[in-house]
């Protein structure tokens, strides 16, 4: 019994450390919520700016974009030592022949977009945030994460990491690709949370404590 | 376990009833929002379909 409240007491302390405060997930989800208001508006154009000339603007090249929020930060259990959030930038081509290297392309023209929004904001005094983005070219073997654009605030540690996916027509009887599959098994999973509320205590603990060990 | 669960409860409780109840908080709902996920609700809503029939049959 003893050794029983022991190993309670040790994940007690553990899960204190790991888990945000009210107040932290309140100021991680209005920095996410900044960003993407910002990245979703960059169809309609630089409002703050103009794109430069040889850089391709995003109504150049997808009629719709939408953050959706993949691991941790979507199902509500950040880990205080790993303030990162994971996004989809979901888009719509503008045509139906988009070129084959789209999703590379869509990061890169937002990234430039991005930076020039940032210059722009931070000029004219209204930066909330002092932001670093960068477009990281990762080392996978999985094609779709082959690229993703990071934003990070210096200030707080706040960051975005952001992939992109082509939207697709869905269908149960079509094979989905791989870059919807992260999308689709997160919004499974909080359909079925929402259905089960009183399991969710226990999935957001045994999900902290999971990626603790991991 | 189930000490941990009870010591967590009231303030997970409370953040989960925030962003049920407010369109404001980015809970999924919210960034699911958008027209883009439609198709996307109603795919998860035939799935779920599919799994039923198949459970009754």
């Amino acid at each position: 019994m003893k050794r029983k409240d022991d190993i309670d007491r040790h994940l007690i302390e553990k899960l204190e450390l790991l888990r945000l405060s009210d107040d932290e997930q309140t100021r991680i989800e209005i920095f996410c919520e900044y960003i993407a208001k910002i990245i979703e508006k960059a169809t309609s154009q630089g409002k703050f700016s103009q794109i430069k000339p040889n850089e391709m603007s995003m109504s150049g090249l997808v009629k719709e974009i939408k953050l959706f929020p993949l691991g941790s930060f979507s199902l509500g259990h950040l880990r205080r030592d790993h303030l990162i959030t994971d996004f989809s930038l979901v888009f719509e081509p503008l045509t139906e022949n988009s070129p084959e290297n789209i999703r590379p392309l869509v990061l890169e023209t937002l990234f430039n977009y991005l930076k020039s929004e940032n210059e722009a904001i931070s000029a004219a005094g209204l930066a909330r945030y002092q932001l670093d983005i960068r477009l990281e070219h990762l080392e996978d073997s999985n094609e779709n994460k082959s690229c993703c654009l990071f934003i990070k605030d210096k200030n707080s540690g706040f960051g975005i990491r952001i992939v992109a996916a082509k939207k697709v027509r869905l269908h149960p009887d079509l094979k989905i690709p791989a870059d919807y599959e992260a999308i689709i098994q997160i919004a499974r999973v909080h359909q079925l949370l929402k259905r089960h509320s009183d399991l969710r205590e226990n999935f957001n603990t045994y999900c902290l404590l999971l990626k603790y060990w991991r | 376990m189930s000490l941990l669960m009870t010591d967590h409860k009231a303030s997970n409780s409370n953040r989960e009833k925030k962003l049920q109840n407010t369109n404001e908080s980015p809970s999924l709902e919210y960034w699911m929002s958008s027209d883009i996920f439609l198709e996307l609700k109603t795919y998860l809503q035939g799935i779920d379909s599919k799994s039923v029939s198949k459970i009754a049959a």
